[in-house]
């Protein structure tokens, strides 16, 4: 599958908010490889960086990603998603530079109505991972 | 004294004693943090409040202290442009876990645990 933009509209997150680019396959109906930076106009970067947790939200952006696609086509327009829990979080830095190219793999492990669960992980540049974690997720009202 | 953690927000009061750490914190409504998220309906995102939880653990633990986990945390309330933040990150265990949790006007709008650590 060749990499593409994530199309407009698809989210609602925009401007500094925006942390998901791209998509760069989706391997399984449950699994989403997506593409990503910390924006340097974001309110959480201060001296060129931002801190790890802050990937956190990339990782939630693509779940919103890969739950847009899964959902049947010509559905609703892109409604704002709630990241509601966190479990098992792991920070390998302290701090990542803003615009750098990271690499996010959100897998589904579970969905009930509009509340869903991802096992995700954040890869820098070099492919090594810097967060990994679990979300819960509820798609709004 | 006011301290900018990320931008627009303000800690309006902070102290860190033995048992750990509480600010009284304010979001401004001119936050960056809530531009695009979302377009008419604007929200703290989430994370923002890991970034707090990092600045407690190093008004605790010295500059070096970084955020090397969460093992749980639970966002129950949304936060707004212009809101009070009471929020209080115990002191971290002999295994590097400490609780925190941020009140809205009374209401618990997240809790959790934090694994603090040396250099990352």
């Amino acid at each position: 599958m060749p990499e593409r933009d994530v199309p407009e509209g698809l989210i609602p997150h925009c401007g500094p908010a925006r942390l998901v680019q791209t998509i760069l396959g989706n391997p399984r109906p449950d699994v989403l490889v997506c593409g990503g930076r910390i924006p340097a106009d974001s309110a959480f970067v201060a001296g060129g960086r931002a801190p790890a947790a802050v990937l956190l939200e990339l990782a939630a952006q693509a779940a919103a990603v890969q739950q847009a696609l899964a959902a049947p086509a010509g559905g609703a327009p892109a409604k704002p998603g709630y990241l509601v829990g966190i479990r098992d979080a792991s920070l390998r830095a302290d701090d990542v530079a803003a615009g750098v190219p990271l690499t996010v793999i959100v897998y589904r492990t579970g969905q009930a109505g509009p509340l869903a669960t991802y096992d995700v992980t954040v890869n820098g540049p070099d492919g090594e991972p810097i967060v990994s974690a679990s979300l819960s997720t509820h798609a709004g009202e | 004294m006011a301290t900018p953690v990320f931008d627009g927000l303000t800690i309006v009061e902070e102290a860190a004693d033995a048992a750990g750490w509480h600010a009284r914190l304010r979001v401004e409504a001119t936050s960056r943090a809530f531009t695009g998220h979302f377009e008419g309906q604007p929200i703290l995102p989430g994370v923002a409040f890991l970034v707090i939880v990092r600045h407690a653990l190093r008004a605790m633990g010295g500059p070096a202290t970084v955020l090397q986990g969460l093992p749980s945390v639970r966002f129950r309330q949304a936060v707004r442009p212009g809101d009070i933040l009471e929020m209080s990150a115990a002191r971290p265990d002999a295994e590097g876990l400490g609780r925190f949790e941020v009140k809205v006007g009374g209401a618990l709008a997240v809790t959790g645990v934090a694994r603090a650590g040396g250099d990352a």
